[in-house]
Parts: C-alpha cells; structure tokens; sequence
C-alpha cells in the first residue's frame, strides 16, 4: 500500500479489518516471542505458511518490517521492538474479551417448554441454539405455569399458548395412530365411529393438555359431533402416557404434531375435517433482548416438537 | 373364485378391496364392489364388469329417463295415475300395500318409488315409460353395462311360479340354482333374460348424474335430490352418514340379491360414488350382518378414496 494514496476506506474494508489485524498481532507476538516461525505457530495453534502470510501482511499493512528472518532465527527489528508491547497488550485484551463473552454465553437463557419434550429434539435444539451463541437450559412445565414462571422473571423466555392469528411459531396437528385398522390418507372423524353391531369401547381421539385451548379445543369438538362421535370420544388433557397405551390397546387417536408422532414412531395423519394448530409466541422477562429472542426461535421451536428434524442428533 | 381382478388406485386401495371381498366371503356374500372419487378419479374394487339382476336399483336408471322426458316437455310431472288395488304390483311397501284406489301424480309417484321402493308406484312408470324405451335411452346416452327388461312385477310373478305360497322355498332355489355363466333357473335372476347391471355401470351412471354429464342439468339435480330421500338406511347409509356425511342412493333387494348403488358427499367436498352388488348364499330372508357387511365396505372404501 503506498503512501501517497491511502486504501480505499468502504465498508467491507472496515469490516474485516478488525479481525484481520488481529489475528495478524496474534501471529506476530508468538513468533517474536518464540523467536521462530515454527514454534510461533505451533503456540498460534495454526500451520506455519498460515502464520508467515500473516506477518509479512501486517508488515505490508504497516509499509515496515518487523522481523529480520536469518537461517534458523527470527530477530525483531526496531520498529518491532517497539510494537511488540502493544501488540501483545492488544491480543491480551481480545483474549480477556473473547473470555468474557463466552461467560456471558455459558450462564445462558432458562426457557420453558411444553412437557414430555423428545430428548433428540433437545439436544437438536441445543445445538442450534450453541450456533447462534446462546446456551439454552431448558425446563418443562404445563402452560400456566409457564406463563407465570416468566412473568415472575424465574424463566427467561417461554413458549405461551396463543391465538392462529398472534402466531410467532407453530405447527399442523393431526392424528397419531399406532395401529394400521384406520385407512385414508387422512384421519377423518367419522373413522373413529363404532361400526354397526360393535358395541366394544368406542375409540378415542386424545388432545394433550397443550391443546385445551378454544382454538384447537372448540373447532375438534364441533368436527366430532357432525361425525357422529359420541361425547366421550374425545378425550381432553390426557396425559402422554395414557394416550399412548390407549393408541397402543384400542387403536385410539392422538392428536399432535408430526415430530411428536415420529418421537413415539406413530403414523401421522393430517385431520380430514378440520385444520387446527398448536400455536405459540414467545413470552421474555423484559431484560432478555427482543433480538436475542427471535435468534433462539428456532432452538425453542425444535425443543417443543414443532419441527420435524431431518438430522439425526448423535 | 379368483382374487387376482381386485385393484385399487394404491396399494391401500388393493388390500382393501381383498379385505372387503374377504369380509362379505365370511358373511356369506359373494359380488361385486366397485367405488369412485368422481372428482380424482381414483378407484378401487373387484369383479366391476359382472354382471347381477338389479331388481328395485333398475329404479335409478328409470327415474333418470323419466325426469329427462318431464325436462323435454313430454311427460307432464303432475300427469294422475291411478293406482287400484288388485290391479296393481303388489310389493312390501308404499302405495303397493294400498288398500283403496288411489291416484298419485307421476313426479310423486318417482318419489314413492326412490324413496321407499314402491314396486306399485315403479310398475305404473314403467307403463308410461317402457323397460326397452329405458334401456335405448339409456344406451344413447353411452350408458353402458345396464340393461332394463322389464317391470318390477316380473320378479314376483317368476319366484311364485316356480314356488307358489312358499316365499322360503323361492329363497332356497335363488340361492341354489345359480348354473354357470351368471345363468339361473328363474329368469329374473337369469342376468341373459333379466334387467341386469354391472357396479361399474351403475358408478358411472352415478358419477355422471352428479356431474351433469348425461340428460340434462335439470333431469339429473331433481334426481339427485330424490336419491337423498331413501328411506332404507340399513346398508350403506347406517355405516356412514353423519350431519359430515351424506348418503344419496337406492337398493335393490330381491330372494338372497342385495344391492345398493349411489353417492357418498362428504362436507369436506368429497364425492365417492359407490355400487356394491351382492349374492348371498345364505337363505335367509333378513340378514343383518349381510346388510352391515355392505356397509362396512362401502365405509371402507370411502376412508381410502377421500381426500
């Protein structure tokens, strides 16, 4: 770069040059302090032709030469000797700086969620999280008591149960079935009817506590009277495991998303005579920043079964 | 009996149509299924192109011919027909069990015969419309695999001559005397020399009532109406209707033949047409089981061919 005309400045240039400078001092000081390319990048935890460009192009940015290289040694030269002390002073402040942040990532969010979560879709969903620099702790608890934690400021964030229309994420319900006496390509209601002359238990359709909300509640029931359901045949609040023996024992109906479905390895249907979604957005204690919420979305998304995840965690 | 002429439009629709023939095999039934999503056009179903005497399902096709020529101006529908005890079709319900002379204009007549399957009502229609003017009508419309020949009054008249007084009797030769080729010895349920149809017929007289694809608009959409006024609920519509599902068909019972052809509409827009056409060879007159049977495939084949 001559000095006559001075780079450039546009933003790309700004951007990367932070960075750039750094990593350039990080490769100086530990080749000066080394006194060798070799052992300088060994400290770098880098390879040697990486560390080299490095220097010579701090040196090039700089327009003087910081090192004397000789056959087996490495020599600072006076420009050198005397930028070597605030090179070393400014890496070890990024270290600290580094430190600091990964602290303040490692205390994390505390989110609530939905219970009986699929212990894959946490660890997916911890991962993600990670990748968007968050930890995530996550604790289970039925919605009211969700919404309670987070107002209280106990939780972090939390997913609330919320009308369609205020949707920030969701997911299609439909029906789970762990027997294969239900034909279609959808669970239609009337399905669930007793045949003529089969006076055994009449099967269920379950609904988890999650869903006894009017918007998913409501539409259901109306659908399972016009199929000529009888009144017990829709089961609200059903704990998890209940509903699961009873797919199991007597070929009931569970409603639920599709990753819940595949979790328990259960052929997942949409509804043939009504749509509903489990639909939710996200509640925070004021302090949590809007934006650090939206970036751990999708994590929570995944921790409550909302998302079919496609990769194996493990 | 071979099992290889079952199909379906998807493997589901295959092994149902084996489950429902294996199912009417353990009532007693052998027949023929055959349904329809006339708007997919996917399908499933066995033995369609066999034919079977349709006994009071021949109500169908005549309703329609006779509402065409109500639409063209030629019949009017408030035409009186008199109706007099003695003289006319005896049969087990509707104005056949009429003590006293009455007089019952011809659109009412069709609704007697469609929704309770008034053989007397049926009979007097078939004296102003033909059985051969049913069938060439028929047969200019395209409406293949349906033969109308002759009133509902020849099906009582052949089972009383070969068995006189002894309706149980009728029963047992019904279910006996089947000879080889669909042949047997009462010519009413002789499919050569009796009005006769196949399910795939039927379906695709059906599916073309409820598209508009044959008479005209105002023939089919009256038609369509009467066929939700049956009152036999006992095959079909007892397995399926709810106020989501909606049944529009006819029956036909006659000895050991049960039949019942029509459409199932579902409020999610659905429209499977259905023909189930069955032989028992039980002989028994009432045959609940055989009945739900009929029903159970029907329900079965619907719950694979809606969307």
């Amino acid at each position: 770069m001559s000095k006559t005309q001075p780079p450039p400045i546009h933003a790309e240039c700004v951007s990367l040059l932070p960075v750039d400078l750094l990593r350039q001092l990080e490769a100086f000081v530990a080749v000066a302090e080394a006194r060798s390319f070799t052992r300088g990048a060994d400290l770098c935890g880098m390879p040697q032709p990486v560390v080299s460009r490095r220097v010579a192009a701090l040196e090039r940015d700089l327009g003087s030469t910081l090192l004397h290289r000789t056959s087996r040694q490495v020599e600072l030269t006076d420009a050198g000797r005397t930028l070597l002390p605030h090179a070393a002073d400014l890496v070890a402040r990024a270290g600290h700086f580094r430190e600091l942040a990964a602290a303040a990532r490692a205390a994390g969010l505390s989110a609530g969620i939905p219970a009986g979560p699929d212990p894959r879709a946490l660890v997916a969903a911890r991962r993600a999280a990670a990748a968007a620099g968050v930890t995530l702790t996550f604790t289970e608890q039925p919605a009211d008591e969700r919404a309670a934690l987070v107002r209280r400021g106990r939780l972090d964030v939390a997913l609330l149960p919320c009308p369609p229309d205020a949707e920030e994420t969701g997911a299609e319900l439909g029906a789970a079935t762990a027997t294969g006496d239900l034909r279609g390509r959808r669970l239609h209601l009337d399905q669930l009817r007793r045949s003529g002359g089969d006076h055994g238990r009449p099967r269920v359709l379950h609904l988890s506590a999650e869903d006894d909300v009017p918007w998913v509640r409501d539409p259901v029931h109306r659908a399972a009277r016009l199929a000529g359901l009888l009144d017990g045949q829709l089961c609200v609040g059903t704990p998890d495991t209940e509903a699961l023996t009873g797919a199991l024992e007597y070929g009931d109906a569970i409603l639920c998303t599709p990753a819940w479905a595949a979790a328990h390895r259960l052929r997942w249907r949409p509804l043939g005579d009504v749509a509903v979604r489990r639909t939710y957005a996200v509640a925070s204690r004021p302090r949590v920043a809007r934006e650090l919420v939206g970036a751990v979305l999708p994590a929570l998304a995944r921790a409550a079964g909302l998302v079919t995840d496609p990769e194996d965690p493990r | 009996m071979t099992t290889s002429d079952a199909f379906g439009f998807s493997g589901e629709a295959v092994r149902t149509a084996h489950d429902i023939r294996a199912d009417w095999a353990a009532t007693g039934l052998r027949g023929a299924l055959y349904a329809r999503n006339i708007d997919t056009g996917e399908d499933l179903g066995f033995d369609i192109h066999v034919p079977y005497a349709l006994a009071s399902v021949s109500k169908l096709p005549l309703a329609l011919v006779v509402l065409d020529l109500i639409a063209a101006g030629e019949l009017d529908p408030a035409r009186p027909v008199d109706l007099v005890p003695g003289r006319m079709t005896p049969g087990p319900t509707g104005a056949a069990l009429f003590r006293h002379p009455s007089r019952i204009a011809l659109e009412d007549l069709l609704l007697l015969m469609l929704s309770v399957s008034d053989n007397a009502a049926a009979d007097a229609v078939f004296a102003l419309v033909p059985p051969e003017r049913v069938t060439a009508t028929l047969q200019g419309w395209g409406c293949d695999g349906i033969v109308v020949r002759h009133p509902m009054r020849r099906l009582y008249e052949a089972a009383a001559a070969v068995a006189p007084d002894d309706p149980v009797l009728a029963l047992e030769l019904a279910v006996r005397a089947t000879t080889d080729g669909g042949g047997h010895v009462l010519p009413t349920l002789d499919v050569a020399a009796a009005t006769s149809g196949t399910a795939a017929g039927l379906v695709s007289l059906v599916a073309r009532v409820w598209t508009d694809d044959v008479s005209v608009p105002a023939a089919t959409a009256q038609l369509r109406e009467l066929l939700g006024h049956q009152v036999n609920r006992g095959r079909m519509t007892s397995e399926l209707a709810a106020d989501s599902v909606t049944v529009s068909s006819k029956t036909g019972t006659f000895l050991n033949l049960r039949h019942e052809a029509g459409m199932v509409a579902t409020s999610t827009g659905d429209r499977v047409a259905v023909a189930a056409l069955t032989a028992s060879t039980v002989a028994a007159r009432s045959q609940p089981e055989a009945d739900r049977a009929i029903g159970r495939a029907a329900r079965a084949a619907v719950d694979v061919l809606r969307v």
